[in-house]
């Protein structure tokens, strides 16, 4: 996967403009003081943009290796769900939003990266929070699907265009920063996202209904030993 | 003098800073959000000059300027790229692909302003080389005074 050095540049991007805005400021370049405090809005936005790459960043890194070497363990979906609520839970306090999960004790293992499917699913948990509306609630949901294990994230966001739907899991798509301010990321949560699932053998898609909010699923197929165990019982 | 100068830039803020600083120059400023829409303008509105971003969406900064380069009416456009791919390679590949100047973000106001001046410039002199002379003539001669201990 291609995603060291691309990530590293994006950091660039908000600090151009905040560097920019400053300097034209500072330079007495913008004697108005309504565009001065335009400029400066900007700059504050930027800022938060860094700090969400930033956060970004910490999510793919944070434990070394990274979604690069895609390992081949035994997972509990459910292990990692719980886990990634119990991480997120904080961040969704602050918005006053409950995660509610529906996950069967019973759900067979997956074979694949522990880490990595952690971070697809702290991803899409992350931007539920980030464009869910103050007080809502999230639902994980995970079912058997005849060879496959769905994992679902809904939540009760504003929905998706149906213009910005086939280019989200696009590398560096971003949708429009005056759509969602403060709250654009790098634009390769989602990328990373898809590469980790179809590196496992999955798929990914988002389902939004404008208004009543999105659904955000992707599947893992089941190994052989679960297939047959299933088709036994 | 007033130059109408076209940037293709998909990041609002980054758009909204250099057509802030080229116009508190005097300069017309026009603006493409993806490369397609650059192009397109490019052979439209005869730009003097075309600041370009590299990572765009659709077309990149990098095809955008290869096509240019390789169509007659916009074959000598001054090309400005801006980006924030910033190794020797990505340079490399910029200057390959036709780009007059590389510069890499973040980058400061005094010198965007001064990399267009100089690539305006130099587009002048090519097609007036007798200006060329008169113009760097008096850009010295005044400088030199005014540093000098006797003045």
């Amino acid at each position: 996967m291609d995603l060291g050095v691309d990530i590293l540049h994006e950091l660039r991007t908000p600090l151009h403009s905040i560097q920019g805005f400053v300097r034209l400021i500072l330079d007495g370049k913008v004697p108005d003081p309504e565009t001065q405090r335009h400029f400066l809005t900007i700059v504050e936005r930027e800022s938060q943009r860094l700090n969400n790459l930033v956060d970004e960043l910490l999510d793919a890194f944070a434990t070394g290796s990274g979604p690069k070497a895609i390992k081949n363990e035994c997972v509990s979906m459910r292990y990692v769900i719980l886990g990634t609520i119990l991480k997120l839970g904080g961040l969704a306090a602050e918005k006053e939003i409950t995660i509610d999960s529906d996950l069967d004790d019973a759900l067979p293992a997956v074979e694949g990266d522990e880490q990595a499917l952690g971070q697809v699913v702290a991803n899409l948990l992350h931007n539920a929070i980030k464009f869910s509306p103050q007080g809502s609630k999230i639902t994980v949901r995970v079912n058997k699907r005849d060879s496959k294990l769905l994992t679902q994230v809904t939540d009760e966001g504003v929905g998706i265009t149906r213009e910005i739907i086939p280019h989200l899991f696009e590398k560096f798509y971003r949708g429009h920063s005056s759509m969602m301010p403060g709250a654009c990321g790098t634009g390769l949560g989602l990328h990373i996202c898809k590469q980790i699932v179809e590196a496992h053998g999955g798929q990914i898609w988002v389902e939004s209904e404008p208004g009543t909010g999105n659904t955000f699923s992707f599947t893992i197929p089941l190994p052989q030993s679960e297939l047959a165990t299933s088709g036994e019982a | 003098m007033t130059r109408k100068i076209l940037i293709v830039e998909d990041d609002p803020s980054a758009l909204s800073f250099a057509a802030y600083a080229l116009e508190q120059e005097g300069h017309q400023v026009l603006t493409a959000a993806n490369g397609v829409e650059g192009l397109k303008m490019a052979q439209e509105e005869n730009p003097d000059l075309l600041v370009l971003d590299v990572m765009l969406p659709g077309m990149d900064g990098f095809e955008l300027c290869h096509r240019l380069r390789n169509e007659a009416s916009t074959a000598k456009l001054p090309i400005m790229m801006l980006s924030v791919k910033g190794r020797e390679s990505d340079r490399d590949m910029g200057l390959k692909v036709g780009a007059d100047e590389y510069l890499t973000k973040p980058t400061d106001p005094a010198e965007l302003v001064a990399c267009v001046g100089r690539l305006l410039e130099s587009k002048g002199a090519a097609s007036m080389e007798g200006d060329r002379h008169n113009f760097e003539y008096l850009k010295f001669w005044p400088r030199d005074e005014r540093n000098g201990e006797a003045v």
